[in-house]
């Protein structure tokens, strides 16, 4: 596992999915006592690499398919031990000033070396493959806790289907412990690996972006039919749906957006829907990623006292008869 | 401004607390804001908190002075009698602070916010260099410095300590004979006590924890206690005398009646001061309260208690005079919701009493606990009140919940107190009711850590295991932080002198003296056994043989520092107020420290659980396991304090930690505790009982950090130690689940009958809804069947987060979630950071 780890191929592709024999699969943390994700107390998996670049989004370590570097400036003893290792010289180190350091992201190939001998932990790979056999021993580790408050397992990510056979081992493992299973997917992803799951999946957590395609993929990357498409099959399944809406300013928010939306639910007869208010959360990983965010300065909808533009989303939706789950 | 007037404006706890108190506790909540009784109740929490607001606590000299004057003029008497005598004296003379509003009379010290001196406890030590002030002394001076603002001495009661009690105590305090005791008749002890580090031990120091027998004096009063000491005196006197020892009991009957009459009038002299102010008195209402409360002291604690007014006070006189007579802190009431609550009712059912005064009236009570404190000035009692513990909840001798109607009255009460003290417990068991652990837990949400959750499940096995009955494990209590012992209010004759500190041992030094072969590091001498040069071990095994021999020795010291303790104290320092108030020791004529009691443990509280699990994890895995080190450059590195070791360091960080639920880790964790409770329990205390083991280390985790090299955890030299069962800071924390898991695995709780501490942060979001509630409630459950003990939450407020921005190693384990999102505090940016505490406090 070791050599594999300092190949930058090493995140695994979907079609390498398909092909292998073992089921690997990449994530990049594991969090228990989760308690907004599905019922009871959960333990959430989150699984590595999207197809979507969503503008807003909260875990952008989350995005790629590979393991890669992450940079903790308030960490680093500047004792330039990355530089010595990397073989790309993609690090640079300018002690005069405040934040000196820089790594080139076009020029690093997410080798790792340099996270391996970061002395302070201020580099830190983000991304490990796991075994589905050890990652189902973390699953069962909370076995008591699940059982008592009603939870279960809670697959995330990233897009937790676009690693199609390790989630599907995952679910269908879990499933058959008698551990109730969660998916959160944004749904972009071939319908056969979504109902290949369904069996296994006690709730699906779908979600629901924006109903035109073109904003859809100015803001994400990619179109929304697919999404779509599979929640319109999703819906005839019978499967337990709960849509997730993610609010985000200067997106969706407007109640033109949100009645269409709305309106897209109720055609699919899909009836419960909850709400991920925008949040500025996911900065400080941007900035450990070394990249743009382009969320910058939108504001906070995530408040204490419910921002107004929660209450009118929620008033859209109720008036179209649906439930809003916390 | 005068300290009233200040009181006055301060806002309402509810108003200064963001947190949205609309759980249903308080839609069923007895008082509301707007009674007249919460307004009281409020303004007496204002005048509570001024102490906090100044920063600062007045050290008073008039206890030290009367007790120094008392000993003075009895040289040659009985020790027993020039202690009660001296005790007596103080109740005579001791000024008596008025309390506005309260419905309550009689205080710890002589004003509010004082602290009043123990001197016969005060902690000297002769060395070669002649005569050294001790710890307590030095700090005296060390607050008058301003070093420490949290005390305050004035010039006067300075030259009283300087010319008058220090002059006389100084060879003649406890830690005085314990030195000289321990240095002439164990000088290899004596030797491993100052050179080894093993321990944080003031010598000398009150009697701390204990839970005495409240309840017969409630029913029969003083009055009735001293007719049985009168009894018991005619007999001996009147018999054939036939052995020194009923000669030994005459004299400690008699100075229990000594102090028991001493009391009594401390009570009169409260009637009086009460009846003095109804004259001065304008508002006839409070007039009215005043004469009331002055007819209370009157009868109380002389005569039975018979309503709830008349057990409160009664309850408040013996649990303050405690403090006053003998200091020390953790001296805790027990199951108050059982004992207490039969006065309760009969008051209700008779409608002597409505239910919003009888809530009034506990609350008021709450607040006496906290006007002063008691606690001797010790750095690992910072930031805490005087720890008298109230225990609620639990089960009866036959396993039936006991939850009543008190055990929610007195969480409503400690919702509006909402102040250190009283120290409060929940005894939680597989049938506890559901309503009430949500309700309990409504409470923690409200902030301030309390209550703390304590198990049944746990702790009553492990006192079966230490000899105690069934009926009497089931009806235990916890003091303090949190040990365990029998509570004589619910089982008769059922007392436990369970010398609940026998000093912060620290757990890591022993592991260290094996790795230096028996050389402590930090100054260089050679204070354990050889146990041989760890390169020589071939295995893990021989390296845990060469700890057990360090860990053995260690014990063994700290049982004779501590068999000494207690025999100067039945030598010199009777313990005669705790004596009266233990119904062994009373009636038996046999002072506390020599076995009066039923059950006489001795019990070690043990410091840096985290670290000897991670350091036999990581010696385990890197030498042995996977050979990537050598006994040699480990040493070397641990020697050179990491330095030009930092990719070793590293890697020890990295090795499998406790509070990750790491099976390799906790089981290490589980094996090294477990060779400490064996030595340990080995021992018999010269009271006629055991010795047990508690993992508890309030602050000295610090000062023993202080004292340790750095250690193959990763921690460097002087570092501190991990607090109490916490994960250690290098433990990247999987969430709360995983620490609750180790916790469970790790800790053998059938040894841990003298506590464990257990702190665990939630943000405040995820247990703000009903939903998050019970989430919460579940886990609790869950943790408590899983087999845990205990575990203190706090829901981190903003203040807890600005504390995290600025220590952020202290907060490894808090984390921020939403859904699908999930992050470590302290590694967000300040300005994101600072988003999340606006969020805490409803700003955003």
């Amino acid at each position: 596992m070791k050599g594999l780890d300092r190949t930058p191929a090493m995140g695994i592709s979907r079609k390498q999915q398909r092909s292998q024999s073992s089921t690997d699969g990449i994530i990049f943390n594991i969090q228990g006592y989760a308690v907004d994700d599905g019922p009871g107390i959960r333990k959430l998996i989150f699984l590595k690499g999207c197809q979507l670049r969503c503008a807003w989004c909260s875990n952008p370590e989350s995005q790629k398919f590979t393991p890669e570097v992450e940079f903790f400036p308030q960490k680093c003893i500047r004792c330039g031990c990355c530089l010595e290792v990397c073989p790309e010289e993609a690090i640079n180190i300018d002690l005069s000033v405040g934040d000196g350091f820089k790594i080139n992201r076009r020029l690093c190939n997410d080798c790792l070396l340099c996270a391996e001998q970061c002395p302070s932990g201020a580099l830190r790979k983000i991304g490990h493959v796991i075994t589905l056999d050890e990652l189902m021993r973390e699953v069962e580790k909370d076995r008591s806790y699940y059982r008592k408050s009603g939870g279960g397992v809670t697959l995330s990510g990233g897009e937790p289907l676009a690693q199609p056979r390790f989630a599907l081992e995952i679910l269908k493992q879990s499933y058959e412990r008698n551990i109730h299973t969660t998916i959160e997917t944004a749904g972009y992803v071939p319908w056969p690996d979504l109902k290949a799951v369904l069996p296994y999946t006690d709730l699906i957590i779908y979600d629901v972006k924006h109903c035109e395609e073109n904003t859809h993929r100015r803001m994400t990357g990619k179109s929304n039919n697919r999404i779509k498409q599979n929640l319109y099959r999703l819906s005839k399944t019978g499967q337990e749906v709960l849509v997730r809406v993610p609010l985000i300013p200067a997106f969706n928010t407007d109640p033109k957006t949100l009645t269409e939306i709305a309106k897209l639910l109720i055609t699919n007869n899909l009836k419960q829907v909850s709400f991920l208010p925008f949040h500025q959360f996911g900065k400080s990983k941007y900035i450990r990623l070394s990249r743009e965010y382009p969320y910058e300065h939108h504001p906070n909808l995530l408040t204490f006292q419910e921002s107004q533009t929660v209450i009118e989303a929620k008033r859209i939706f109720a008036s179209f008869g649906m439930t809003i789950r916390e | 401004m005068s300290i009233i007037d200040r009181a006055e404006r301060q806002p309402m706890w509810w108003e200064r607390t963001q947190v949205p108190w609309n759980g249903r506790l308080f839609e069923t909540a007895i008082l509301h804001p707007d009674d007249a009784a919460q307004m009281r109740i409020q303004k007496l929490r204002g005048l509570c908190t001024q102490r906090y607001d100044n920063g600062r606590r007045r050290i008073s000299m008039q206890r030290a002075r009367i007790v120094t004057d008392s000993y003075k003029t009895t040289a040659g008497e009985h020790p027993a009698i020039r202690r009660a005598k001296a005790i007596t004296s103080v109740f005579e003379r001791i000024d008596i602070p008025s309390a506005p509003y309260q419905l309550f009379l009689g205080s710890p010290s002589s004003a509010l916010h004082t602290l009043e001196i123990h001197p016969e406890f005060l902690n000297f030590v002769e060395d070669e260099e002649g005569v050294q002030d001790g710890r307590h002394d030095l700090r005296l001076r060390v607050f008058r410095g301003g070093e420490m603002d949290k005390y305050v001495l004035n010039d006067e009661d300075l030259h009283v300590y300087e010319t008058e009690v220090l002059p006389y105590w100084r060879n003649r305090s406890s830690g005085a004979y314990i030195g000289r005791e321990l240095k002439n008749n164990y000088p290899d002890a004596w030797f491993y006590m100052t050179h080894a580090d093993a321990y944080a031990y003031k010598l000398g120091g009150p009697l701390y924890h204990t839970i005495q027998d409240y309840r017969t004096i409630l029913e029969i009063g003083l009055a009735g206690i001293i007719e049985r000491l009168e009894a018991h005196i005619r007999e001996i006197v009147n018999s054939k005398i036939s052995s020194l020892k009923q000669i030994e009991r005459v004299n400690l009957y008699q100075s229990s009646i000594i102090v028991a009459k001493g009391l009594i009038s401390y009570a009169l002299r409260c009637s009086k001061q009460a009846e003095d102010e109804v004259e001065k008195e304008q508002d006839p209402e409070r007039a009215a309260e005043l004469l009331e409360m002055a007819r209370i002291c009157r009868k109380v604690p002389e005569q039975p208690a018979s309503s709830w007014h008349e057990a409160l006070q009664s309850l408040h006189f013996l649990h303050m005079a405690t403090g006053l007579a003998e200091g020390g802190n953790a001296h805790s009431v027990g199951r108050f919701d059982q004992y207490m609550y039969p006065f309760l009712e009969r008051d209700l059912k008779e409608r002597n009493v409505e239910l919003k005064r009888a809530q009034e009236l506990l609350e008021c009570f709450f607040l006496k606990w906290n006007e002063s404190q008691t606690a001797p000035i010790v750095r690992s009692m910072d930031g805490v009140g005087n720890n008298d513990k109230l225990t609620i909840g639990g089960v009866d001798s036959n396993g039936n919940d006991v939850t009543n109607m008190l055990s929610y009255m007195v969480l409503e009460g400690h919702a509006h107190v909402h102040l250190t003290d009283p120290n409060i417990s929940v005894r939680l068991h597989k049938n506890t009711p559901d309503d009430f652990l949500k309700k309990t837990l409504e409470v923690i949400r409200l902030g301030g850590g309390l209550p703390i959750l304590i198990s049944d499940e746990a702790i009553i096995p492990a006192l079966i295991a230490n000899g105690v009955s069934l009926d009497e494990a089931r009806n235990y209590a916890d003091l303090g932080c949190q040990e365990n012992i029998t509570d004589p209010n619910c089982c008769t004759d059922s007392d436990t002198h369970g010398h609940n500190n026998a000093g912060w041992f620290n757990l890591v030094k022993p592991i260290e003296l094996a790795i230096h072969n028996g050389i402590n590091p930090v100054n260089g001498v050679q204070v354990g056994p050889k146990t041989g040069h760890p390169a020589d071990f071939k295995t893990f095994a021989d390296f845990s043989g060469a700890v057990k021999k360090q860990y053995e020795l260690a014990v063994r010291t700290n049982v004779i520092l501590n068999d000494v303790v207690e025999y100067v104290y039945a030598r010199h320092f009777p313990c005669v107020f705790h004596n009266l108030m233990h119904a062994g020791p009373r009636e038996k004529g046999i002072t506390i420290n020599a076995g009066g009691c039923k059950y006489n443990w001795t019990g070690s509280l043990a410091v840096g659980t985290a670290n000897i699990g991670d350091i036999m994890s990581a010696i385990d895995s890197l030498v042995y396991e996977k050979k990537e080190c050598s006994w040699d450059t480990l040493i070397r590195a641990l020697k050179n304090d990491w330095q030009g070791y930092e990719e070793l360091r590293s890697r020890c960080i990295g090795a499998p930690k406790y509070g990750t639920d790491d099976d390799w880790a906790d089981k290490h964790l589980r094996d090294v505790l477990n060779i400490f409770f064996r030595a340990y329990e080995s021992y018999p205390t010269p009271r006629g009982g055991r010795f047990v083991c508690g993992l508890i280390s309030m602050a000295s985790y610090i000062d023993l950090g202080k004292a340790t090299g750095a250690t193959p955890d990763g921690r460097k030299k002087g570092d501190p130690l991990a607090d109490s069962i916490a994960p250690s800071v290098f433990a990247r924390s999987k969430g709360l689940i995983s620490a609750h898991r180790s916790a469970t695995k790790a800790i053998d709780t059938i040894h841990t009958v003298n506590g464990i501490t257990f702190n665990q942060r939630l943000t405040l979001s995820s247990v703000l809804s009903e939903r998050g509630l019970n989430k919460w409630a579940d886990l609790v459950r869950a943790y408590v069947e899983t087999g845990g003990q205990s575990v203190q939450y706090s829901v981190a407020d903003s203040e807890t987060l600005v504390d995290a921005q600025k220590h952020p190693e202290r907060y490894s384990d808090l984390i921020v979630r939403v859904g699908g999102y999930s992050a470590h505090f302290v590694e967000l940016d300040k300005e994101i950071q600072d988003t999340i505490i606006m969020r805490t406090t409803g700003e955003l």
